[in-house]
């Protein structure tokens, strides 16, 4: 059987990268945690696309799902070769690199993709929500407040963030619908 | 023109991810504050944002029971321009960050050597000095132009 697998790869949730280990198999991608031994199981037939994203030291692995769910794997080294032959062989995917926005702007497009927020700057992504990470959301002129799920793993918590809407952009009413 | 181009060029955090600050609280998913590229990295959903200082209009922090909060406020269209902010709004169909805030914990966990919330102490007490350092080098060069 043919089969990958890392250690010290965290899987990130509500801003909380959870310690544990990935094992890339021939039918399922398992990612089991340090701390209390839950384990995620995705199966290949599930992805809608797979992305590598470079970050500080590491890179990570972005799992979008065919149901619209969101999956970030953290802390892997230099084997991106590796892992996207692998993508490639056994699950008929191309992980392709998903490049950040780098720029430090505030400003930028948002677009939704299955329970995604993400916001772009140019071409690039800047950040993105999975909207399930989001208590509330209310809508004032011109202004979109979203509150977050609180989580006391992390070592800081995102509670809120409000967005400045330009006028008659009605396209923009799409978070609350996605509740 | 070549002014606005100028302005642009000194507001662009990173050219690429390799600048980014090779920091632990940068990995970890804390606040980072990068005072030789006057930027401020977020985390946001795992993912390490960078903030331009000059983006960034005021922060205020407060600390109620058991957790600190830190607001960060950003320039947008509606708020008070900065004299050299005028380039940013060329976009009307853009769609600004205006605020976010961040909370955590202030007691600490067995083990800990300082408490969650000290990263947003820390943040709070360093995007003032970089934000202040900006402004008055910002101030100096329109003096010079005039």
């Amino acid at each position: 059987m043919d089969f990958l697998e890392f250690n010290s790869i965290s899987s990130e949730h509500r801003g909380y990268l959870a310690p544990g280990k990935i094992k890339l198999t021939n039918d399922s991608l398992i990612w089991k945690s340090e701390k209390t031994g839950k384990v995620e199981q995705i199966t290949p037939d599930d992805i809608d696309c797979v992305n590598f994203q470079k970050f500080v030291g590491s890179f990570g692995l972005r799992i979008f799902l065919k149901n619209g769910s969101l999956h970030r794997f953290i802390g892997f080294k230099d084997d991106e070769k590796k892992i996207a032959d692998f993508f490639k062989k056994n699950y008929e995917l191309d992980m392709l690199e998903k490049e950040l926005s780098m720029r430090g702007w505030n400003w930028g497009t948002v677009n939704f993709k299955g329970d995604v927020l993400s916001f772009n700057i140019g071409e690039k992504t800047s950040f993105e929500i999975p909207l399930s990470n989001v208590s509330q959301c209310t809508t004032g002129k011109n202004e979109v407040t979203l509150e977050f799920h609180q989580n006391d793993d992390a070592p800081v918590s995102l509670m809120e963030m409000r967005y400045h809407i330009p006028t008659t952009e009605s396209s923009e009413n799409d978070p609350v619908d996605a509740f | 023109g070549k002014e606005a181009e100028k302005v642009r060029k000194s507001t662009v955090s990173y050219k690429s991810v390799n600048q980014m600050p090779r920091e632990p609280e940068v990995k970890d998913l804390k606040l980072y504050v990068d005072r030789k590229y006057e930027t401020v990295i977020m985390p946001i959903f795992g993912l390490p944002v960078p903030y331009h200082i000059s983006t960034i209009k005021n922060i205020s922090q407060s600390i109620e029971g058991d957790y600190t909060y830190l607001r960060i406020n950003f320039f947008h269209p509606g708020a008070t321009m900065g004299r050299n902010e005028g380039g940013n709004y060329s976009h009307p169909d853009a769609t600004f960050v205006k605020e976010v805030t961040y909370r955590s914990l202030n007691t600490k966990e067995p083990g800990e050597i300082s408490a969650p919330s000290s990263n947003l102490n820390t943040a709070f007490r360093l995007i003032k000095e970089v934000q202040k350092r900006f402004k008055t080098r910002e101030a100096e060069e329109r003096e010079k132009e005039d």
